[in-house]
């Protein structure tokens, strides 16, 4: 039955992937001036247009190109990005690590930083703190992650020079990328840890655990926050989509040299072999990470197996 | 604490009400030229005076005024938000109410169509349709209308796979009333609460993203003032002149910040039992 759960989700998963690729394939081919016209540049003659979209399968039907675009897809080839002038899934690899750096560090911040936040929320619904943290993490999740980076840069960085404002590499650099890309996922981390610890704190057991003796302090670590960290638990998994585009955005304004900067620039010189092979991987990524999100949960609540048995 | 509620209630309220004046009558008080540089009057700091008057939030690198790009870039901001939000709430509800009542094909390809967009970042589909089609206001709304319908069409989907099995409706139906009528008539009043609380998160939303794709320069053509170009034009001169970013950064934040309050009581007040 798990194994019924799990193939359907793959299915969806495997459906979304397509679903992305045909997506960007009609996009590229929408756009004003294709591969053979950006690649050659405005100076070219017509008929060296004309061989390099033969020779690129331009001049073909679409639903020939098509067919042959998701073949390639398949097998990882995207076709040689034009600017690099190597195979556009090499470059996109290249950067990936630095883009994967980037979203663990926000994600361990956020989850830490929301956690305790949550729990100091939700250990007393209702009382001056819950009602402060609320507030906050409201205000949170609507910053716009791009000017609050900027400004970072402008009070960190240009007044106070405490960290490097821009570029990439080592853990100086991450810091203010880190943190701008955590913000509005703390909050939400936040905020869900806090209902959770709001809920559980009704329970029966945590009565028993006070009455036997336990310290409050032993109350919330032993019995409450491990029953109330597996919607956390997947709300990291599903936010994954969420975190990736904040990265692509963020990426570009403190040049962290990942995959989201390589999009928004291969966007910009339409280089379209880098931005179907870059905005694929995401896609993968996310699904992938959807996946193990859905399987986390499963495994850590057996209610959900029994709803997915019926 | 309600008394305290109510007046901060008030308060966010107000600060929308100056926002959409801003928006409506600003842009006839405060003119604005985009394409005139004024060498002279570069990088001035707050209150400088300039030829045309006092530039009180100071004026960006090529020595336009920054106060008229924070009024201007309000109409434009709520001009596209309201555009897309609308939009996107017709498409949803109505793809979300066919599918939810009519169920079978119908449901299934609204269902996985809505299943491949939740997977995928809304602001990344949004940022390759923006960046490679021509740059213009109406790519920009088609670009976040894209991913922007789906929340209506999930709610309104499941409000009327509830309804649909409710007595009057059934009801209805055998009167021989027709599909049409019993969802325009019985299924979407139930959603016009909900709905609207959905609308304000969204439009918070679309204000968010489309600022973001004018910073990345991929969204609006640069004739058009907009907060997210202010920003980033501001960017290269952080060091020497923080108020270009400043400045319309936190016109953004403000109206961000506010309409997310109130799309969240609205959100709490309808919430779905």
């Amino acid at each position: 039955m798990m194994l019924a759960f799990l193939l359907r989700r793959l299915a969806v998963g495997l459906f979304t992937i397509w679903g992305v690729l045909t997506a960007v394939f009609l996009v590229v081919r929408l756009a004003p001036g294709d591969q053979a016209t950006v690649a050659l540049g405005p100076d070219a003659a017509p008929e060296q247009i004309a061989e390099l979209r033969h020779t690129l399968g331009l001049d073909q039907p679409l639903l020939v190109q098509y067919l042959s675009f998701l073949g390639d897809a398949v097998r990882g080839d995207f076709g040689e990005s034009y600017r690099y002038g190597r195979p556009a899934m090499d470059a996109v690899l290249e950067r990936f690590p630095a883009t994967v750096t980037l979203t663990l560090a926000a994600t361990l911040v956020a989850v830490t930083v929301g956690i305790v936040l949550g729990v100091l929320a939700g250990h007393r619904p209702g009382s001056l703190v819950d009602r402060a943290t609320s507030t906050v993490t409201l205000g949170l999740q609507a910053l716009p992650p791009f000017w609050v980076g900027i400004m970072l840069i402008l009070v960190l960085a240009l007044w106070l020079r405490l960290l490097p404002s821009a570029g990439g590499g080592d853990l100086e650099h991450l810091v203010l990328p880190a943190v701008t890309l955590a913000i509005p996922f703390t909050a939400l981390v936040g905020r869900i840890t806090r209902s959770g610890v709001a809920e559980t704190m009704s329970e029966p057991f945590v009565r028993t655990a006070r009455s036997k003796g336990l310290t409050e302090r032993e109350v919330l670590t032993g019995h409450v926050l491990k029953n109330s960290l597996v919607p956390v638990v997947t709300v990291v998994g599903l936010q994954v989509g969420t975190l990736l585009g904040g990265a692509v955005v963020i990426e570009t304004v403190f040049a962290w040299p990942g995959l989201g900067n390589l999009l928004v620039g291969a966007v910009g010189n339409r280089d379209y072999a880098v931005v179907q092979a870059a905005t694929v991987l995401i896609a993968v990524c996310v699904v992938v990470l959807n996946l193990a999100a859905d399987l986390a949960y499963a495994r850590l609540d057996p209610r959900i197996r029994l709803e997915a048995r019926r | 604490m309600r008394r305290a509620g109510s007046v901060g209630a008030w308060v966010v309220h107000g600060i929308i009400g100056v926002y959409v004046l801003a928006a409506v009558v600003g842009p006839y008080l405060v003119p604005y030229d985009p394409v005139a540089t004024v060498v002279t009057e570069r990088l001035l700091p707050p209150g400088s005076a300039t030829a045309a008057g006092t530039a009180w939030l100071g004026t960006d690198g090529v020595g336009r005024d920054v106060l008229a790009q924070v009024v201007h870039g309000a109409r434009t901001s709520l001009t596209i938000g309201v555009v897309v939000v609308a939009l996107c709430s017709v498409v949803g509800v109505a793809l979300g109410a066919v599918a939810g009542y009519a169920g079978g094909f119908a449901d299934v390809a609204v269902a996985r169509t809505v299943d491949v967009l939740m997977a995928f970042p809304g602001i990344l589909l949004a940022i390759v349709i923006a960046g490679l089609l021509d740059r213009g206001t109406g790519v920009v709304i088609i670009a976040l209308c894209v991913a922007g319908w789906i929340g209506f069409a999930r709610l309104s989907r499941s409000v009327a796979l509830s309804v649909r099995e409710r007595d009057w409706v059934d009801a209805a139906r055998i009167m021989g009333v027709r599909t049409r009528v019993i969802l325009g008539r019985h299924v979407v009043p139930f959603l016009a609460g909900p709905m609207v609380a959905l609308a304000t998160m969204e439009l918070a939303s679309v204000v968010l993203s489309e600022a973001a794709l004018s910073f990345l320069g991929l969204g609006l053509p640069p004739h058009v003032a907009s907060w997210g170009q202010s920003i980033a034009s501001g960017k290269e001169y952080l060091a020497t002149a923080w108020w270009i970013s400043a400045f319309p950064g936190i016109a953004l934040t403000v109206l961000v910040v506010c309409i997310g309050l109130v799309g969240d009581r609205l959100t709490r007040r309808f919430a779905q039992p």
